[in-house]
């Protein structure tokens, strides 16, 4: 069995209260399943994401930092991350407190664990990077108990994910999604909108820029036979949620393609029970002629 | 010896004289020890500058001359040139680099003159301790190995080979002919490139002069200018070229097919194959990674069939050693694999094509004869050709590849002309269409209603039944904008060839910052290198079309041959040196020489430095256990370095025991 211990930072989206608090839940189910322990950061606070970072460039890298403090108190420095906005956030704010030298002199007066020479440096990890190149193809399909046969998933990645360092996949053209869902016996479509803007915060203010292009994402995921679109990003879901209520009376197909997180997807194929994954009705009846049927068929505990 | 010396300090015009204080450098040197003259000229290297040291040299009877001025790999050869002519030994001189070291690398004034002060003094003390050396003089070997047999080899083999000198060619593929046997136009004058091309390779093929040695690679390169020992290791074809007679029974019986690398894998080849059908020379090779017999132990159908039983499969790779006076690398070039490019799709869409495809695509002789065809089998109507693509980008190379604007716009025209309702659309940066007839060619592409578009592809996205969408900025419109294609050509930009660093390594020839064979000067030496006897012809020393290949072809054949035809060259004398009394006869030296010049000498029971054979690289004078005055390097023996840094060291404040 895989024995691992890591910590976890969830930040706001994806916290027990946060509006992604599914992503966050299926993520923990699936890490407890493949057999790594994961212990949250106490006492976590905001990453310190973008607009702070427009007001006070350096107050934002400390409240950042103090996240990372916390995680090397606990003794535990590699931090597991599943927003992708709180991941660079917390990646940016380790580079720069490593390459900025006033700035790593107050983040060490603030935070002694920092000049503590026995305390190893943080290492920010995006749970994708973590379950593509740490667990691996073995350990997947180990724990898979329901081949999702042959189910057309679109991959959608976002902006942040891969952008802008290419930290574990190709910055313009990542594969390390597909690959999980292969592994699950998934089948990815080649799909190459997949890193296309899906609106960020514009969707608050500028609602008429943004459907139309998320209408574009939509329809060409359709165009190429997706049976769900799978993201790895709150704020994306979020937008392709709001933007496929808007437009699903007009175009119809639209309606019926779930849109959830890759690791309900992952934890459907290992079988775990919907509360935990936050798989709601309404996806289990979309996605019910694919997955639900061919694992009551199979004798899945689910149904 | 009683030594008088004489400094002579350069302002070089104000490259030097505006950092560095020359009066005080000047007034300091005329102190020193044995300094009976020093003096400062604006341009030390200039005619009347030489003449003040000649001038000098009779006068004040010097036995040492210094010069603080630039670099010596620039002038040191001119004043030692000046003091042989004033009747000084050459090697009683001593150049001080103050320019690209000390008035180059600082503005400040004091320190500088600080560190020309210390430098210079170290020559003199260095001087002090020079002695007389002869040039030797060796005859140079009458041949010249040419690296590489395409159009830029071809020209050049031919040019030395009708002046009646020996050539030899070795070509790593099995046939001659290189990249443009790969092109079916030329571009501007849309000459077939086969007709123009073929007539050379037969002519290489039946000149008497010319040994050609196809599928083979230099391995090891010894020796120097005029007398280089070059090991070349031909690969088993496993066919006998004495007996094969290229009639091409045994591919047609080969059961096993692999992709054809000259067709850039468009189509299969068998595993016994002729890279072309105008192969120079007409000879059937073995691929033995796919052969059934290497890799199955099977078959040798191809053995049963061949009418003149030229099959071989004991074939063992050869070593063939060259001795050679010159050397010419003509190794061409790669193409930049625009995989990486993911936004491209390059291998991910199969309609995406990059320009050597298509040349092969729309060549008579190529895997559709000519026809252009999709890989899905459709003719295409509408044809996009993206500009650039690797080259002039900082994320791969930054530098203009030069060919690929007129390559497309050639390909543009054989298009139209194959396919007279398509729609081609070519996106480009800039357009490029330096040479002669070349703007000219873009204007009639134009005519032909081509349509260019100033924009830089951003995206190649598959929309469905194998049609692709580019997406890109029209920059003339300002506007994002989007052509659904049946097919997408991508420009690939021309790259080094991936064993250029090996070779480079091999030859002893410095590469630029982009992996390209670097020449002497851009200008005044393009196709020598500071490898002497060392010449680069075509597109290995940068991106190069045919008619600037073939110039430099031709280039480098006419300084191989003025080369040759010196009959002798001098080589430095300074190289190891014995001193038979005192060696031992330990034998490490011999074991420690990277050029075979240390022997043994059974009769005296001593080393033996050959003369011609050493390089000066003073590794065996390092090995020697007895120490330096045993083994000595002529020019860099122990008094004259710690001469050197006697003066340039701080003063220690225990008196040394004086050296020597």
């Amino acid at each position: 069995m895989f024995k691992k211990n890591v910590s976890y930072y969830p930040g706001c989206s994806c916290s027990k209260s946060g509006l992604a608090r599914y992503y966050g839940s299926s993520s923990l189910a699936v890490l407890k399943k493949i057999g790594v322990n994961v212990s949250e950061i106490e006492d976590w606070n905001c990453c310190g994401s973008n607009l702070y970072r427009t007001i006070d460039e350096n107050k934002a890298y400390l409240l950042g930092a103090r996240n990372l403090a916390k995680a090397l108190e606990m003794g535990l420095p590699e931090i597991l991350i599943l927003c992708p906005a709180c991941f660079l956030s917390l990646k940016r704010t380790l580079t720069e407190v490593f390459t900025n030298s006033t700035l790593l002199i107050e983040v060490k007066k603030k935070y002694s664990v920092f000049g503590n020479r026995t305390s190893s440096i943080p290492n920010v990890r995006h749970i994708i990077d973590f379950l593509v190149n740490d667990i691996g193809e073995d350990v997947f399909k180990k724990n898979v108990e329901k081949k999702l046969d042959g189910l057309k998933v679109a991959p959608y990645y976002g902006c942040q994910i891969t952008r802008p360092y290419g930290l574990f996949d190709d910055p313009e053209f990542p594969t390390s999604m597909e690959r999980i869902f292969s592994w699950i016996g998934a089948n990815p479509i080649d799909s190459p909108l997949k890193t296309k803007c899906c609106g960020g915060m514009l969707t608050i203010t500028n609602e008429g820029e943004v459907l139309p292009m998320i209408k574009k994402i939509l329809e060409s995921y359709i165009r190429l036979g997706a049976e769900c679109i799978v993201t790895a990003c709150p704020l994306c879901h979020l937008n392709l949620e709001i933007a496929k209520m808007k437009i699903k009376r007009t175009v119809k197909e639209i309606s019926n393609i779930p849109i959830m997180y890759f690791t309900q997807l992952i934890g459907l194929s290992f079988n775990l029970p919907f509360n935990e994954l936050g798989i709601t009705k309404e996806i289990v009846e979309h996605l019910n002629k694919k997955i639900i049927v061919t694992a009551s068929l199979r004798g899945g505990k689910n149904e | 010896m009683n030594r008088r010396i004489g400094v002579y300090i350069c302002h070089c015009g104000l490259n030097i004289a505006s950092v560095v204080n020359v009066e005080k450098l000047t007034e300091y040197v005329k102190e020193l020890e044995d300094v009976v003259i020093a003096r400062n000229y604006p341009y030390m290297c200039s005619d009347p500058g030489q003449e003040i040291i000649k001038k000098d040299i009779k006068e004040y009877n010097l036995t040492n001359v210094v010069v603080a001025a630039c670099s010596p790999t620039m002038h040191g050869p001119t004043f030692q040139k000046a003091c042989e002519e004033a009747g000084l030994n050459p090697y009683m001189f001593q150049m001080v680099n103050i320019r690209e070291q000390v008035s180059w690398v600082t503005d400040d004034i004091e320190k500088a003159t600080e560190k020309a002060k210390l430098l210079v003094s170290a020559a003199v003390n260095r001087v002090r301790f020079h002695q007389p050396l002869e040039k030797i003089l060796v005859p140079v070997k009458q041949s010249i190995l040419i690296v590489g047999g395409g159009i830029a080899g071809i020209e050049a083999a031919l040019k030395i080979a009708n002046s009646g000198k020996k050539v030899y060619i070795v070509e790593k593929e099995p046939s001659i002919g290189g990249r443009m046997a790969q092109l079916e136009k030329t571009f501007p004058t849309l000459d077939c490139a086969a007709c123009i091309l073929t007539p050379k390779m037969v002519e290489v093929a039946s000149n008497p002069n010319i040994t050609l040695i196809t599928y083979a690679e230099v391995k090891e390169v010894s020796g120097y200018i005029g007398n280089y020992r070059v090991k070349v290791i031909k690969k088993p074809r496993y066919v006998d070229e004495s007996k094969c007679i290229g009639c091409g029974l045994c591919a047609i019986r080969c059961p096993s097919k692999v992709p054809d690398k000259f067709n850039m894998g468009l189509n299969n080849r068998r595993a016994i194959y002729m890279m072309f059908p105008q192969a120079v020379p007409r000879k059937y090779t073995i691929d033995s990674e796919h052969c059934l017999f290497f890799t199955k132990g099977v078959c040798r159908v191809c053995e049963k069939f061949c009418p003149t039983k030229a099959v071989n499969f004991d074939q063992k790779p050869e070593e063939i050693v060259l001795e050679v006076g010159g050397i010419i690398l003509a190794i061409g070039y790669d193409l930049f694999d625009p995989s990486v490019i993911k936004r491209y799709g390059y291998g991910r869409y199969m309609n995406v094509y990059t320009g050597l495809e298509v040349e092969r695509l729309v060549s008579a002789s190529g895997p559709t004869n000519g026809k252009i065809i999709l890989r899905d089998g459709r003719t295409p109507s509408t044809i996009v050709i993206i500009h650039c693509v690797g080259s002039r980008d900082e994320n791969y190379h930054t530098y203009c590849s030069k060919i690929c604007c007129m390559y497309a716009m050639k390909l543009a025209h054989l298009i139209k002309e194959r396919l007279p309702n398509s729609t081609v659309y070519e996106l480009y940066i800039d357009i490029r269409a330096h040479g002669k007839g070349y703007e000219e060619f873009y204007r009639k592409v134009q005519e032909e209603g081509v349509i260019f578009i100033r924009g830089k592809a951003a995206e190649v996205a598959e929309v469905g039944n194998g049609r692709l969408s580019v997406i890109f900025e029209d920059t003339l419109l300002g506007r994002v904008q989007s052509i659904e294609a049946d097919m997408v050509i991508l420009a690939t930009a021309a790259e080094p060839r991936k064993d250029a660093k090996e070779l480079a390594r091999l030859f002893r020839v410095p590469l630029d910052k982009d992996g390209f064979f670097l020449e002497k000067h851009p200008k005044l030496a393009p196709v020598s290198t500071v490898s002497k006897g060392v010449f680069v012809a075509g597109a290995c020393q940068g991106p190069k079309d045919i008619p600037d290949s073939v110039a430099q072809g031709a280039a480098a054949a006419s300084e191989a041959l003025a080369l040759l035809s010196s009959g002798v060259i001098e080589v430095e004398p300074i190289i190891a040196e014995v001193n038979k009394n005192l060696c031992s006869g330990c034998r490490i030296c011999i074991s420690t020489c990277p050029y075979g010049a240390a022997v043994y000498d059974a009769e005296s029971k001593t080393a033996t430095i050959q003369e011609v054979l050493c390089q000066g690289c003073g590794t065996c004078v390092a090995s020697c256990p007895s120490g330096a005055r045993t083994l000595k390097q002529r020019g860099f023996t122990d008094e004259q370095i710690l001469g050197e840094l006697e003066m340039i060291l701080p003063k220690p404040k225990i008196k040394m025991k004086a050296v020597a």
